[in-house]
């Protein structure tokens, strides 16, 4: 019996804290080209792939970073290389002092940062069978057969029912909801940022560092689009979930109970007290003292709160602006805030 | 082509969309292309040597267009780029339009065989490439398997893929089809 408890502790010393995907990285990696060239495929096996479009002439020579998804499993050979047009590329390496740096913040952070519950991705929405769109298809095809002995009428049927349909089914703006969370520990000032979509997640164009997929090893492919200022990298992983790990340093945070906000405008708060007490403050403007207790749901919502550690004070809000606090990478759909031991 | 295959082929274009509305979050990757792989039954179909001449080629696009505006509604709201959306789109529609008007004037055992060899010979060719070597490298061989058809809307659902040399399939085919041309007078009658 004694041997059965020490071999469960053993086994739960072992396993990491919570049911967290495996950590990968994004790398970037150094490659040089000679034209004539019109796209590069950086493909890492059983990993994913970055693709890069670009226009070299024959003979222009060129030195380009990429970044791609080393596999966890092969470790970091090196990529292959597969390019469109009769040019030629070399893998010259990876950056490898993106991974000191990246060690470097990581050791910022501390223990109790690096292990929180991860958020679930937010519902992209468009999901469903477009129904009216596929009638009036079915209706619009149907009408094309029976005129096909008159090829203008049928034309005309089939493109007003292609109009139709698209009308009917595209769904505006169900593309791009993607969470950021900020991790928050005590007065700061490390955070860790938190950003998770379904399928499609956009990083600063440059970027590098720890990713992670739902289900853990889901490839992830990069579109690396065509570099210009503002740009930004797309990750891609089919219909696993996709997370960004960013270290930030926001410096002393100007926001406790005594004092008024100085920190980001607050939509909606919530604070737990030692003794576990949950209560909801509504929102706090930046520059304001913090709001008494209101009435209705004292809880925040659910995901945001799993076992967080007990004991302790935490401060649970979303922020006004989703783009403010951090250093302003792509948009995201909502930003909250978690902070233990505010 | 004749209602039949009309229908065959406007069945099977719904099937990307349909399939991924069944299995919700699936979207076979949300960046792949619905509208790529709608296209696939079309231009497969849209060339198929026939012993009578089938459906005007203006009949075929006027059939595909219905199910493909659906797929390139459910591209355009996961987010896929209007520039790719209207490049696949226009590619796609010009190839079944030179295939299918290929096919309407085709006769004879040479188009039957150029159709063979361009359009799924070299996708055949290109995919058994693939499975024997695992991953392909070789720029001819992409490119000699890009000139099928089917290879380039396969390649047009995981990303841009220049039509160049398949479009320049369609229109070899489409130059032998019309030197070989049947007569005039026997297309399809109306029911």
């Amino acid at each position: 019996m004694r041997l059965a408890l020490l071999l469960l502790l053993l086994l739960g010393w072992a396993l990491p804290p919570s049911a967290s995907p495996a950590e990968r990285h994004l790398r970037r990696a150094r490659v040089s080209l000679t034209g004539p060239l019109d796209g590069l495929e950086v493909e890492t096996v059983g990993a994913g792939s970055a693709r890069l479009e670009l226009e070299l002439a024959a003979g222009e020579r060129r030195e380009l970073v990429v970044a791609c998804v080393p596999s966890p499993l092969s470790g970091e050979e090196p990529p292959l290389l597969k390019t469109r047009g009769d040019g030629a590329a070399r893998f010259e390496g990876w950056i490898e002092e993106d991974r000191a740096s990246e060690e470097l913040l990581a050791s910022k952070l501390s223990l109790g940062l690096r292990s929180r519950p991860l958020p679930p991705a937010p519902d992209p929405g468009g999901g469903g069978l477009p129904t009216a769109g596929l009638l009036v298809a079915l209706a619009a095809f149907l009408f094309v057969v029976k005129l096909r002995a008159r090829a203008l009428p049928a034309l005309g049927a089939g493109a007003l029912g292609a109009g139709a349909v698209f009308a009917l089914a595209v769904a505006p703006g169900a593309d791009g909801a993607s969470l950021r969370l900020i991790e928050l520990e005590d007065r700061g000032p490390w955070a860790l940022e938190v950003s998770v979509a379904r399928s499609r997640l956009a990083v600063p164009a440059g970027w590098h560092g720890r990713l992670a997929t739902r289900p853990a090893l889901a490839p992830v492919d990069v579109a690396l689009g065509d570099g210009g200022p503002g740009a930004v990298w797309t990750l891609e992983a089919g219909a696993a979930d996709l997370v960004t790990f960013v270290p930030l340093h926001l410096g002393p945070l100007d926001l406790d109970r005594a004092g008024s906000n100085g920190l980001a405008a607050l939509a909606e708060v919530w604070l737990r007290s030692t003794d576990g007490e949950w209560s909801r403050r509504g929102a706090w403007p930046l520059g304001a003292g913090l709001p008494g207790p209101k009435a209705g749901a004292g809880e925040p919502p659910g995901w945001l709160n799993p076992a967080l550690p007990q004991g302790r004070t935490v401060l649970i809000a979303r922020l006004l602006d989703p783009q403010a606090l951090g250093d302003g990478g792509p948009a995201r759909s909502a930003t909250w805030l978690r902070w233990i031991g505010f | 082509m004749g209602p039949g295959t009309l229908a065959l082929a406007f069945a099977l274009s719904l099937g990307p969309v349909v399939l991924a509305a069944l299995e919700p979050g699936s979207h076979a990757g949300r960046a792949v292309s619905h509208l790529a792989l709608a296209l696939l039954p079309w231009i497969a179909l849209a060339g198929l040597p026939r012993a009578r001449a089938g459906a005007s080629a203006a009949v075929v696009v006027a059939a595909a267009l219905p199910a493909l505006a659906l797929a390139a509604a459910s591209d355009a709201s996961v987010g896929l780029g209007a520039e790719r959306i209207a490049v696949t789109s226009g590619s796609g529609l010009l190839l079944i339009a030179l295939l299918s008007h290929a096919a309407a004037r085709g006769r004879g055992a040479l188009y039957g065989i150029l159709w063979c060899c361009l359009v799924p010979g070299l996708a055949a060719l290109s995919l058994a490439w693939d499975l024997v070597a695992g991953v392909r490298s070789a720029a001819s061989v992409d490119a000699l398997g890009g000139a099928s058809p089917i290879v380039w809307s396969l390649a047009a659902a995981r990303g841009a893929a220049s039509p160049h040399l398949a479009l320049g399939s369609g229109l070899v085919l489409l130059f032998v089809a019309l030197l070989a041309a049947r007569p005039s007078g026997e297309s399809e009658a109306a029911p």
